[in-house]
């Protein structure tokens, strides 16, 4: 068989079947999210017809959460309780990843990876131990209780990730900064600090991700009060029988911010995502 | 030029916060095991000894949800691995492959507690599109909440989430490998199979066998999307480990939870013989 071959000497037909595929994978991961959304802007009859693919969107499901359901109030709970947590997490995982970058010492990779274990453990089996502490010392249903539950994956997710942004800075910039005459402090502060920026800010913004998404210890260790959107939604779901339109706008609220959040680190996205072992394509 | 003491000062904070959240709990976790309490009522509770796992040693829901969970792992790596390959095969050579990543990267990104929503809504069986699709095309549709099909669509939303992300870290890696023993064989005259199959392949191994672990141990604690896509029904029917733990302490009266720790442990165990396996590879692969 005779191949086809266009002007940069590629075969035409595999290109074809190429791009094609293609097509038909991003529709298959597209099509359900595109799908709510449209759900999300339909009328309460138009949302339980799936017949219904054109139609005139209204807000009237985003207004009728926050009027009638107080989404607001939840809304307000998960960002609180995200960003509290990013800065605590990592306030508390720079030096430790400074260090696991910096110095040698005995039993460093030992540590290093024995918190990147801690990162995997399942969270049902934190939330145990965690619900009976925190109702000991009357902390359930608070803020509180979130941002510290949230620590357990967020400090060791952290130390792991700036330890690989710091170990890519060349050291030799950290040694010049000190013959300088800089303190070892300032050397960090006015020289380590700006090159890490980048590093800080896809480390914040994926440690906000996890805290924004979470689910299980969001759960079991708020009630009414302190619930973040996750487990609302689901709450939402058990109690108001078949409002899709509602349900879909509320998926839209918890999911736009994370996927805005997720393109401006696009380029960093796999490498967080495996823990600094795959740097991404793109 | 660095004192002795320095590293561990700097390791300290995060230590001691980490053995306060989750050693100090994990170690309760097991002292929990041999009582027999309530939710909300661990000062009213009875030393059981070895009760407790006696009780699910020889509990036939506990094995049920263990197969299920080992079963959910299985197809949902092995779907997720072939097809995030050929994903990855597709579109390496496309031109406007950085929209095409920054539209698959949605569904790992979402919370999965919104996926198990937005496919619980696609798949109800009265008013969910898919449903509908099948129904005008081939005339009839499966209950895909239903008893025979509730695991397969447990196991369809975690494929839909993270094949995107197996896809993308098999391109990243495709794209780090060396030219050269690609170069060679194109000039040994060797067919694109051939390549795949004795080049990419075995250069990849490393970064395979990672992405397989870590995706197993992920789908071993899945928890949100089950919950809210099914709620480990209809019966025990996607009932896992996870969840199993959820039904035993939370849900039936709320007296059960040294059983819950019990199986709390044994998903300990099972997760920490995966990640002990997965930080051999990562070391590998990262080489240290």
């Amino acid at each position: 068989m005779k191949r086809i071959v266009n002007a940069r000497g590629k075969d035409v037909f595999i290109t074809f079947v190429r791009y094609f595929l293609a097509i038909v994978f991003v529709m298959f991961f597209i099509f359900p999210y595109y799908w709510t959304i449209t759900i999300s802007l339909k009328t309460r009859a138009q949302a339980l017809d799936p017949s219904t693919f054109i139609f005139k969107p209204t807000l009237e499901n985003y207004i009728y959460v926050f009027t009638a359901w107080n989404l607001g109030k939840y809304l307000f709970n998960s960002i609180i309780v995200s960003i509290s947590t990013v800065f605590l997490s990592i306030i508390l995982s720079l030096p430790a990843a400074y260090s696991l970058a910096r110095f040698n010492f005995k039993g460093k990779e030992t540590v290093a990876f024995w918190m990147l274990s801690l990162r995997m453990l399942p969270a049902m089996c934190v939330v145990i131990p965690l619900y009976v502490i925190f109702s000991l010392v009357n902390l359930l249903d608070t803020h509180i209780v979130l941002i510290i539950a949230y620590l357990t994956f967020n400090v060791p997710f952290s130390v792991w990730l700036l330890r690989d942004f710091i170990s890519s800075i060349p050291l030799e910039i950290e040694e010049a900064a000190l013959i300088d005459g800089c303190s070892r402090f300032s050397a960090l502060m006015r020289v380590m600090l700006p090159l890490l920026s980048p590093g800080l800010a896809v480390t914040a913004i994926f440690c906000f991700i996890q805290s924004w998404n979470e689910f299980a210890l969001a759960l079991f260790l708020t009630g009414t009060e302190a619930k973040t959107l996750p487990p609302a939604l689901t709450f939402f779901m058990t109690s108001v029988g078949v409002k899709w339109g509602e349900l879909a706008a509320i998926s839209s609220i918890v999911t736009i911010p994370v996927i805005i959040f997720a393109w401006l680190t696009q380029k960093y996205l796999i490498r967080g995502l495996t823990f600094g072992a795959v740097r991404g394509a793109h | 030029m660095y004192q002795k003491e320095k590293p561990l000062l700097f390791l300290l904070p995060s230590l001691t916060v980490l053995v306060l959240v989750v050693i100090f709990p994990t170690v309760f976790l097991y002292y929990s095991s041999f009582f027999r309490w309530g939710l909300g009522a661990w000062h009213d509770r009875a030393f059981v000894g070895l009760y407790n796992y006696y009780f699910v040693l020889t509990d036939r829901f506990f094995y049920n949800s263990l197969i299920i969970t080992l079963a959910y792992m299985f197809m949902c790596v092995t779907l997720e691995f072939l097809f995030g390959l050929v994903i990855a095969m597709t579109i390496a050579k496309i031109r406007v492959r950085a929209v095409v990543i920054s539209l698959l990267l949605i569904p790992m990104i979402i919370a999965p507690a919104a996926a198990g929503l937005i496919w619980s809504l696609m798949l109800n069986y009265t008013y969910g599109v898919i449903p509908y699709i099948l129904k005008k095309l081939i005339g009839f549709s499966p209950a895909f909440l239903g008893p025979d099909y509730a695991f397969l669509s447990t196991v369809l939303v975690d494929v839909w989430m993270w094949t995107p992300f197996v896809a993308l870290v098999i391109l990243a890696g495709m794209e780090a490998l060396p030219r050269e023993p690609f170069e060679a064989a194109q000039l040994d005259g060797a067919s694109s199979w051939q390549i795949f199959q004795h080049i990419t392949i075995p250069l990849l191994k490393p970064l395979l066998i990672f992405i397989i672990l870590l995706r197993s141990i992920d789908a071993l604690k899945t928890f949100d999307t089950i919950y809210v896509l099914t709620g480990g029904g209809p019966g025990q029917a996607t009932e896992v480990l996870s969840l199993r733990i959820f039904k035993t302490g939370f849900f039936w009266g709320g007296y059960e939870m040294g059983k819950a720790s019990v199986i709390a442990i044994f998903l300990i165990l099972l997760s920490t013989l995966l990640v002990s396996t997965f930080i051999n590879i990562f070391r590998r692969l990262i080489r240290v």
